[in-house]
């Protein structure tokens, strides 16, 4: 296990290391030379070649790379040249609240969508079933947009139940901050549970007919050891691997909420940052999302070498 | 001799019957209403009218026979607005995923059939951008070349690579030892032609639900970026820039929001269907990092 660990852990290094040389070239690519832009229209030439040797444009790009990188790794993604703040402070004000948005609706999409997918797993055809398949495949179709925004008309501008808008933190107030966390959590949890209940679904059906499971229960297993340990156990590992990459459509709904619900986070920053092409936020914005993306990833993989021996030999 | 020639050729013929739709409720209800809209889009010019033109009679008016999805704030037709937001929408999503299904599959194809080196490098290449979550990724491309269609496009488009080189590579490895492959080599045939006549052919159908997967994908992120004004830009029409104007109005104008939705919902719902009738959704399989045997 131990092994299979490290190997994994080794196979991530060159993913990061290509990943962080994509988010670097992507701002070489944008048109237009960053020192102009930092100097602003009109400066002299003697001043754009100041800032050229101050940023570090003139060394060669591998140079530029490493110092980036190192860089970053200390924390320090520059400046935001719209808001003159590093971009380190920037993420630091905008991750808390994109965190606390996934760690409501994360948790609360597992727990909607697995357990209703095993039960319609356990009997494919059963009436159960054919609810259940027929609820997530509507809830697969509906964006997470349309979703949001009607959440919002019908519980905060119709009902007045909830909040429109804004963000309270959570951990300074429990009930004001869940207050309005609950309807943008929603708005991510369901497209997101019902995928989960549709692959669960689907694992746990094909488990069910393994002949171990028919082993297990001609031995005379009582029905529940045969369903957690022998088929629920072995349905596990598509299980983990769908969960791990529904993080990748967790940070990209987080984009999509943020913005319905006018609330701060990592989404708002960079889709801001977008529109008024602050390179330097999108930049530290991206790599911190991906790099997240990637250990979620990995830490999946572990887990899915710890419910399964199987994987462990791949 | 012959016996083999035979034998490649019996098996190499591509294999329709198991892509042949099922007898599956679903997937005829997916299939009608697919066509549905795809008629739809394509019939949008005759349909309706001009989307940008700003001739109704008043502002926000209720669906009637004139206008059977309403008015919006500008007094356009939102029939027309709808159908031809389609047209993108399905553009968009068919470009994106062709250019990426394309790219990714030679790109798969060759790395399961070539030489060690290149299949561990385009491995390492492929992880990495299945690392960049489908809306991270667009939003990279759109800050290099600006926010628009076309731009949305190409990030699109690159979206798609991986999954499909992924998919492709893993066919080409199970293909390259059959039968019918060694016998192919056999004869002489040199590595283009088996990848396309045989590997490529026979590794279809999987390829074909990781398509209409693909498709509602993109079409689905396609729209959350118009909805987010990195898309479409107004006063062209898009289903996502749509949904995005009508939050404004939903107190006196419900049929706003309700119509472009509900096309978009269809037709997500319609792609998923198929994916479904296609065989089980195969991308529980690959992911940043795995190594596939």
């Amino acid at each position: 296990m131990l092994s299979y660990a490290a190997g994994r852990l080794l196979q991530a290094v060159p993913v990061l290391f290509i990943v962080s040389l994509v988010v670097f070239v992507i701002i070489r690519l944008v048109p237009g030379d960053p020192a102009e832009l930092a100097a602003g229209e009109e400066a002299p030439p003697a001043q754009v070649e100041a800032i050229r040797e101050d940023l570090g444009l003139d060394r060669p790009l591998a140079v530029q790379y490493v110092q980036w990188v190192g860089a970053a790794l200390q924390g320090d993604f520059g400046t935001s040249y719209d808001r003159g703040l590093p971009v380190r402070r920037l993420i630091a004000i905008a991750l808390p609240p994109t965190v606390e948005l996934a760690a409501i609706a994360y948790p609360l999409a597992l727990a909607i969508g697995v357990p209703l997918g095993a039960v319609a797993g356990l009997r494919p055809g059963s009436r159960v079933d054919v609810v259940v398949s027929a609820v997530t495949v509507v809830a697969v179709a509906v964006p997470g947009f349309v979703l949001a925004s009607v959440l919002l008309w019908v519980f905060a501008v119709q009902l007045g139940w909830l909040p429109a808008s804004g963000r309270v933190p959570v951990l300074e107030s429990p009930v004001r901050g869940l207050e309005s966390a609950v309807l943008p959590a929603v708005s991510l949890a369901v497209a997101m549970a019902a995928v989960l209940a549709r692959f669960t679904r689907t694992a746990v059906a094909q488990v069910c007919r393994q002949d171990y499971v028919r082993t297990a229960r001609a031995k005379g297993l009582a029905e529940r050891t045969v369903l957690w340990r022998h088929a629920l156990r072995n349905a596990l590992v598509p299980v983990i691997t769908v969960a791990s990459l529904q993080v990748g459509q967790l940070l990209g709904g987080a984009v999509i909420v943020e913005q319905v619900f006018t609330r701060p986070g990592m989404g708002r920053l960079m889709v801001n940052a977008i529109q008024v092409r602050d390179y330097a936020v999108v930049q530290g914005g991206l790599l911190v999302l991906v790099v997240a993306f990637v250990v979620v990833n990995l830490a999946a993989d572990i887990a899915c070498g710890l419910a399964d021996p199987a994987v462990r030999q791949a | 001799m012959t016996a083999i020639t035979n034998l490649a050729y019996e098996v190499r013929v591509p294999r329709w019957r198991s892509i042949r739709l099922p007898a599956d409720r679903r997937a005829r209800a997916g299939i009608f209403i697919l066509l549905v809209l795809v008629l739809l889009a394509a019939a949008a010019p005759v349909l309706a009218g001009d989307p940008v033109a700003q001739d109704a009679p008043a502002r926000l008016l209720a669906p009637s026979w004139e206008h059977p999805f309403g008015t919006d704030e500008l007094r356009r037709d939102l029939f027309a607005r709808t159908l031809f937001g389609l047209r993108t929408s399905l553009g968009i999503g068919l470009v994106a995923v062709i250019c990426g299904a394309s790219a990714g599959a030679t790109l798969g194809f060759w790395a399961g059939y070539g030489p060690g080196w290149l299949d561990a490098l385009a491995m390492r290449l492929i992880d990495a951008w299945l690392a960049f979550p489908g809306m991270l990724a667009a939003i990279a491309v759109l800050t290099v070349v600006g926010p628009g269609m076309l731009g949305v496009g190409a990030a699109l488009a690159l979206f798609n690579v991986p999954s499909f080189a992924r998919l492709a590579r893993a066919q080409a490895l199970t293909q390259k030892n059959k039968d019918y492959v060694q016998s192919a080599r056999a004869l002489g045939a040199g590595p283009g032609r088996v990848v396309v006549r045989h590997i490529a052919v026979n590794a279809l159908p999987p390829l074909l639900t990781q398509l209409a997967l693909a498709l509602s994908a993109s079409i689905l992120i396609a729209a959350a970026l118009s909805f987010l004004g990195l898309g479409e830009r107004p006063p062209e029409p898009s289903l996502g820039g749509l949904i995005n104007a009508s939050r404004q109005h939903m107190r006196e104008a419900w049929w706003y929001m309700a119509f472009p939705s509900a096309v978009l919902g269809m037709l997500m719902l319609a792609l998923t269907l198929l994916a479904d009738a296609f065989g089980d959704p195969p991308s529980a399989g690959y992911r940043p990092g795995r190594r596939r045997r």
